[in-house]
């Protein structure tokens, strides 16, 4: 890591005017929560924890180990419950249901569901081959499309693709064990049996969707949510001005808020007593107020959704503005999507050492020292609360207080690099296994490999007379890719560097033993696949994690250079961490 | 970018809306770092006790059902929908210990054994007209307690079990208070 020069002031004391949003009165401290009880918190955070509780059911869903639902599944399941945007997938859901139904030949739609391990498109397709050919080739009222199944009612017809059903699936996990299964198949049952319409199942499809409103209505931290909301407000608005927005919040502001609030208590549900909880809190405020712009659009009148007299919006256009600054968890979540799962490319200390990078996106390079600061105090205070939390001795409590950070900066850059540095050998190995196998996809990881390669050489190699009679012409795409991966380890039709490029392939996919990685493995045409989607994805993820280390090389810091930096700063955290620890010893 | 002085009411709300959106989506997914490995119960649990030969009751779901009245309510009816047959409580003027039990194409008798008296043969008889092949027997006693007990092939349209006469299933079939499911 390079050294950095100083920019901006070092980190100011704790404000003296800024009290967390509570009001003062002349005895002290008095909390102003928005003329809500202890009581009433209570029992927010309390239906709030069994609406996550619920949701864990889901993630956990599984057997020997392997979940059911993959994580791109359970994410996009969270943000439907958390945008409320429910309605077209619960109508999908009662037509699924009514399909189940006729594909399980009377064993009930709960087969469909829970009679597979894991909920993938290609096994709920599978089931329903299967279904049908039970059910002697043709079942009365569906049709088994290439893409999935229709339901056909007396007055229209509904499908249900394949690709759709974990999601559906996994809705109906969360149903199962949010709203109950009574209630649920209460409503559910009357999407069965003959002479139902496509009208019938919408209605049915409203009357789950009013049950699952009011269970989100009662159990969504929505309260909790505005009150963090405003107390973030509160705080840019005397820190700053109200003409704050996005580009105002910095790492200075992100820790002088942490150290005001994380010593304020937890009587208004709101818990700030974590840097990490303080820090994430500040990349979504910074991601909603960089969205800003669109809000426009969002507060359009004719976008009102449910409850138009409640100020609602429409949470398709809420969901949409969501799914778009969640876009950077994407690449990681691709890669525990099929095909690329089948093949280990990131073992979970790896993902967990980037995994703080991609959930902050753009703000990673907005607040870099901020997540550095959360990375690795964030760990060291961690260790702090495992520690009081298993009523450790007053010696290891003031130990870790005094130590308070497992790893400094520095070792945390060169985790980052040498999660790069793996990246770049599982590509390696990636394109060694495409290539013994001829798959046209190693043909662009030679480019994205070796962009600066000189493949001149190659037009001789990749020129050939087509017509016997002398005319030398370019072959087709397809064949051009078939007959460079014939060539591609021979220095003399390539050039040394293609050549040796490839050489450090072949070694480098020898060098890995994970599952995937094996020449037998390897020949499989689904692992194929795996590697083909997964190095795509690999160079993605690959080369955030490049731009965030090169772009850490550059950052104006307070104090002279990481090292400086990170000195300063383990001597405030550990102040701040005696502050709020030191009691309990 | 838009300054929050520059954004009217309605932008302000709809801020307010997707930062809640985005808390609450963090909420969901955030590692519980104080979490146990230990799985929660749920309705696939149930679901795999009720139709899946091989699963048992363990003490995770022995556990949750005696402590979560929804997971009885939703075991009893995933009980009851996949059965092949339910019988439901004895009537309630059978005061003293349930020898036998009828229903539609089933009758359960039990039948203490001549040869060892602390033995008790619990026997399943099949209606000539049923021709459904039962594979599991599952109780639902008083205090929560569920039983599961595979089921040989039927001799002569007879299922017969050996049983010691002071086990759980035993006791379960004599007490008035539970019901019986045949799947």
């Amino acid at each position: 890591m390079s050294i950095a020069t100083v920019k901006y002031a070092p980190v100011q004391p704790a404000m003296s005017f800024y009290n967390g949003g509570r009001g003062v009165t002349g005895s002290g401290r008095v909390f102003r929560m928005s003329g809500v009880s202890a009581e009433q918190i209570i029992i927010e955070v309390g239906k709030s924890s069994e609406l996550v509780a619920a949701f864990r059911m889901v993630e956990e869903a599984g057997s020997e180990g392997e979940p059911k639902f993959s994580p791109q599944v359970c994410r996009d399941l969270a943000k439907a419950i958390a945008c409320r945007n429910y309605s077209k997938a619960v109508l999908e859901l009662c037509h699924l249901v009514r399909i189940a139904d006729a594909l399980g030949g009377g064993a009930g739609y709960e087969m469909f569901f829970w009679g597979l391990d894991a909920a993938r498109s290609s096994g709920f397709r599978a089931q329903a081959i299967e279904g049908v050919r039970l059910m002697g080739g043709r079942i009365a009222g569906l049709n088994l499309t290439e893409s999935g199944v229709e339901a056909v009612y007396p007055d229209g017809a509904f499908n249900v693709t394949f690709g759709r059903m974990p999601f559906l699936s996994a809705l109906m996990e969360f149903l199962l064990s949010s709203v109950g299964y009574g209630e649920i198949d209460g409503v559910l049952r009357d999407c069965l049996g003959p002479g139902v319409s496509a009208k019938d199942i919408s209605d049915q499809a409203n009357g789950l969707s009013r049950l699952i409103y009011d269970y989100l209505k009662d159990h969504l931290p929505t309260a909790q949510n505005q009150r963090k909301f405003r107390r973030l407000i509160e705080f840019m608005e005397q820190k700053v001005g109200e003409d704050f927005g996005a580009g105002s919040i910095d790492d200075d502001v992100v820790f002088e808020f942490w150290r005001n609030e994380s010593t304020m208590g937890t009587a208004d549900g709101v818990d700030f007593k974590t840097f990490p909880a303080a820090f994430k809190t500040f990349v979504r405020f910074r991601q909603t107020l960089d969205a800003a712009g669109d809000y426009q659009a969002l507060s359009n009148p004719h976008a009102i959704g449910l409850d138009r007299e409640a100020g609602e919006i429409d949470p398709d256009a809420v969901y949409g503005m969501i799914d778009t600054i969640d876009e950077y968890q994407n690449p990681l979540l691709a890669l525990d999507e099929p095909p690329a799962d089948a093949i280990k490319f990131l073992n979970r200390r790896e993902t967990g050492a980037i995994n703080l990078l991609f959930e902050c996106g753009d703000a990673a390079f907005a607040l870099p020292l901020s997540l550095m600061r959360c990375e690795v105090f964030g760990k060291g205070q961690g260790q702090i609360t495992q520690a009081l939390r298993r009523k450790a001795g007053a010696a290891e409590l003031g130990k870790l207080i005094a130590d308070c950070a497992p790893e400094s900066y520095t070792d945390k850059a060169r985790e980052l690099e040498g999660v790069a540095a793996h990246i770049d050998k599982a590509l390696l190995a990636s394109l060694h296994a495409l290539a013994r196998n001829r798959n046209s996809a190693a043909v662009n990881l030679v480019v994205t490999l070796r962009p600066q390669a000189d493949f001149t050489r190659l037009r001789d190699v990749l020129a050939v007379d087509e017509s016997g009679e002398g005319n030398v012409v370019m072959l087709r795409a397809a064949s051009v890719a078939e007959r460079f991966l014939e060539v591609v380890e021979d220095a003399d039709q390539v050039g040394t560097e293609i050549a040796g490029l490839m050489n450090d392939a072949r070694k480098a996919f020898r060098g890995i033993s994970r599952q995937g990685f094996s020449d037998s493995e390897a020949d499989n045409a689904d692992i194929q696949d795996g590697f083909a989607d997964g190095a795509a994805t690999l160079i993605d993820i690959g080369a955030q994690i490049t731009a965030f280390v090169e772009f850490l090389g550059r950052v104006s810091l307070p104090h002279p250079d990481w090292e400086g930096q990170f000195a300063a700063d383990k001597s405030d955290f550990s102040q701040q961490f005696e502050m709020l620890y030191g009691g309990s010893r | 970018m838009a300054n929050w002085k520059s954004l009217n009411r309605g932008q302000k709300d709809a801020a307010g809306q997707v930062f809640d959106a985005l808390s609450t989506l963090d909420a969901l997914t955030a590692t519980d770092e104080t979490a146990t490995d230990a799985k929660g119960v749920g309705f696939s649990d149930l679901y795999s006790f009720a139709t899946d030969p091989v699963s048992v009751m363990d003490d995770a779901l022995r556990g949750a059902l005696n402590d979560n009245e929804r997971l009885r309510r939703d075991m009893d009816q995933i009980l009851e929908k996949t059965a092949l047959y339910h019988f439901p409580l004895v009537a309630a003027a059978s005061s003293g210990a349930v020898e036998e039990r009828d229903g539609e194409g089933f009758k359960i008798k039990l039948r203490q054994s001549r040869a060892e008296s602390s033995q008790t043969y619990v026997m399943i008889e099949l209606d000539e007209t049923n021709t459904s092949q039962p594979s599991t027997l599952f109780v639902r006693g008083s205090e929560h307690f569920y039983g599961k007990y595979p089921l040989p092939e039927a001799q002569g349209g007879v299922i017969q079990l050996l049983v010691e006469s002071s086990s759980d299933l035993v006791k379960a079939l004599r007490d008035v208070h539970t019901e019986v499911f045949i799947r």
